[in-house]
């Protein structure tokens, strides 16, 4: 098993006729980030919950720290922190009282968890709102006050499930920071999320998700490079006649080159100094354009070429 | 004990709730119950009458005495200005002007006029006037009868006044059957008692109820479940914070019962009482329990409270005697807890018929409602908590 933090082989999670989750099986090593990429309702949080025993499941294995996880492994419980999509403090208690409370379920000795308590409030920069009741922190506090519950207690392994949806990019940044910053002082983290530039940000690898089903699993990288587009150059201009799509259709490199909404597109796979051969080109041929903009793959793309859709249709 | 803290640090923030129920009850409780008499008491109605005699002769002086020895006269100038000022100040609950030619009239068997023998003045209609309009309608009657029948105005008059004046003929008896038990449990003890179930219900619902509630919320339970508490640990925590609420609650009712009361509880039916109202606060609990595993939102749980609180109370004699509602409605009241409550403790202040063997079949049928409570809390937890989902993770995980 080694250093294997989570795995999971051939999960199966059935709603009546529905399959949330499809025959997935995913393997999370130690000090990874690793992102579960997937639109609303690919079976991100489903999974999640299989994961840590909130829903039974039909098919399948789970391990972690290897080994199985059932809802009365309170050994793996404890080295876990969980940080769910919908924000679950105590509207009750104040910033410290809920932190503390939650701590609490793990951490016995009190001189300990008045230490940890702190030090999570210092994390996640509550500070100044410690007696502050939960309805009177803004969205983005609140949301920071939802992970300082969950990882006040120093779990080994983290599991964020859409934590930064209704955040302002302030509080998005600081949330990003911070998990970046828990997986230098040594936690796993599970990060599911629909933002494709949070998890280019910050995932070590990513495994997408789409109708329950893992699509593809690698690094940014591997990811991009699943897909024959490397480059695209965007080119405004007024409509191009024929003899100017095929030269740009001959340019080194390009293998589609489209035009609409008032724009050239030319589409290339792999090579160096596209846009500059692009350029020259087009000066070359005494053309008028306006604004030119090179843009690299995103993983919209890799979900794109692979289903056929784009990864937000359904945001 | 993280759980059971944390169950009271909820609490505590519902303080001032149940601060406000415990405040308002006891206010209006005080007055209430030290103002309530111990034992019913008769008392002839006396009524406020002015007469403006413009007759002047033998008999209406004779009906001036006669009204005098029933209520109280008080004297007003013959102007209408000044006895309609009076009775709209309430001076005077009814003015009786007799007319000239009264006496006149009174001994001639031969009146047939319609005109009127007297007058009465007064602002509004009310129980008082009617009373004193009888009153006179029967004065002349006798009067005209012993008249006619020979005697002498004077005659008939002292024959009518002994007719009018005399005393009722009240006897006080206790309802069919009901017997004082124990004199250390008083009516006014019990009446106090009688509105517990509205307070009990009220406080647990509004309090307990929204305390599980925050506890049992699906995003804060899940967090919990994900973390290294037992759950049997964690049902048990919140059971028990449960139990130790109930009684709080319960004992602030018994100390405040004790400081209305202005003493101890002392004797078999005091204690008795106590143990009723403590298994009612236990089905107030398990009331609260039961409606908080529906996850209601905080004016659901309002106006729930509300309803059972008021509904029960009303329709099982909790704020109107049992012995004064209609046999239809003790029924229907039947299938609620507060009937039972409420019946054995009339029974045990003696206001209801019934013996100790009475009392405890009471007592039985509200330990019945505690059973069935608790067993639906259990079937509702089984199916919409964990433990369906818990025992097919494991056959999974096995």
């Amino acid at each position: 098993m080694g250093d294997t933090v989570v795995k999971i082989e051939n999960l199966v999670k059935k709603y009546k006729e529905l399959t949330a989750v499809d025959h997935l099986s995913l393997e999370i090593k130690k000090g990874e980030i690793f992102g579960l990429l997937g639109p609303n309702g690919s079976g991100k949080t489903t999974t999640i919950s299989c994961l840590l025993s909130l829903l039974a499941y039909n098919e399948g294995n789970i391990e972690l720290f290897g080994k199985p996880m059932t809802p009365v492994s309170y050994d793996s419980k404890a080295k876990i922190g969980v940080i769910l999509q919908n924000v679950a403090v105590f509207d009750e208690l104040n910033v410290y009282e809920n932190i503390d409370c939650f701590c609490g379920l793990y951490i016995k000795d009190k001189a300990k968890r008045r230490q940890y308590v702190d030090e999570a409030i210092e994390f996640v920069g509550l500070k100044d709102f410690t007696k502050f009741k939960p309805k009177k922190l803004s969205g983005g506090l609140l949301r920071r006050l939802n992970i300082a519950c969950g990882i006040a207690h120093k779990p080994e392994l983290i599991i964020l499930d859409e934590p930064t949806v209704a955040v302002d990019p302030q509080s998005r940044n600081k949330i990003l920071e911070g998990i970046e910053e828990l997986n230098r002082n040594g936690a796993t983290v599970i990060y599911t999320t629909h933002y494709m530039e949070e998890v280019e940000q910050i995932c070590t690898r990513i495994a997408i998700m789409d109708h329950g089903k893992k699509i593809a699993e690698g690094t940014s990288g591997e990811l991009k490079r699943m897909i024959k587009n490397t480059e695209t150059v965007t080119i405004e201009m007024d409509e191009p006649d024929s003899g100017l799509l095929e030269t740009m259709k001959n340019l080194e490199n390009a293998y589609e080159v489209r035009w609409e909404a008032g724009k050239l597109k030319i589409f290339f796979a792999g090579g160096e100094h596209n846009l500059l051969n692009t350029m020259d080109t087009i000066r070359t041929t005494g053309t008028h354009f306006g604004q030119v903009t090179s843009e690299l793959p995103t993983l919209n793309d890799v979900f794109l070429t692979i289903t056929g859709k784009e990864l937000r249709d359904k945001d | 004990m993280k759980v059971f803290k944390l169950f009271f640090k909820i609490a505590r923030a519902k303080a001032g709730i149940i601060l406000l129920y415990v405040v308002i009850f006891l206010a209006i409780c005080f007055p209430l119950v030290n103002s309530s008499k111990e034992k019913l008491d008769f008392e002839e109605a006396s009524i406020a009458i002015s007469v403006i005699d413009e007759d002047q002769t033998v008999a209406s002086r004779a009906l001036i005495d006669t009204i005098a020895k029933r209520n109280h006269l008080v004297e007003l100038p013959n102007d209408k200005q000044a006895i309609m000022d009076a009775s709209f100040y309430e001076v005077v609950d009814d003015t009786v002007v007799i007319k000239k030619g009264f006496e006149e009239r009174l001994q001639n068997p031969d009146d047939t006029s319609t005109e009127p023998l007297f007058e009465t003045l007064q602002m509004r209609d009310t129980f008082q006037t009617a009373m004193t309009e009888q009153f006179l309608n029967n004065y002349i009657r006798f009067m005209k009868v012993y008249v006619a029948d020979g005697d002498s105005l004077a005659e008939a008059a002292e024959k009518a006044d002994t007719e009018l004046c005399k005393e009722a003929d009240v006897e006080i008896v206790t309802p069919p059957g009901a017997e004082v038990l124990d004199t250390n449990y008083t009516e006014k003890f019990a009446l106090y008692f009688r509105f517990l179930p509205y307070l009990l219900i009220a406080i647990m619902v509004n309090v307990l109820s929204t305390i599980l509630t925050s506890l049992n919320r699906k995003d804060q339970k899940m967090r919990i479940e994900c973390s290294s508490v037992k759950m049997s640990s964690y049902m048990s925590q919140i059971f028990l914070g449960s139990g130790v609420f109930t009684v709080l609650i319960w004992g602030i009712f018994m100390i405040s019962g004790m400081l209305v009361y202005g003493g101890v509880y002392r004797g078999l039916h005091c204690a008795l009482a106590v143990f009723n109202s403590f298994l009612f606060a236990v089905i107030a609990a398990l009331i609260a329990i039961l409606i908080s595993s529906f996850n209601p939102n905080g004016t659901v749980v309002n106006m729930i409270a509300q309803i059972l609180g008021l509904g029960m109370s009303f329709l099982c004699g909790a704020f109107v005697p049992q012995a004064m509602l209609g046999d239809g409605v003790n029924m229907v009241a039947r299938i609620f807890p507060v009937y039972w409550f409420e019946k054995a403790n009339d029974m045990l202040a003696g206001i209801q018929k019934g013996n100790l063997s009475d009392v405890g079949m009471c007592f039985i049928a509200e330990a019945i409602y505690i059973g069935v409570f608790v067993v639906l809390i259990v079937i509702l937890s089984a199916r919409r908590g964990g433990l369906v989902r818990q025992k097919k993770v494991v056959a999974n995980a096995g």
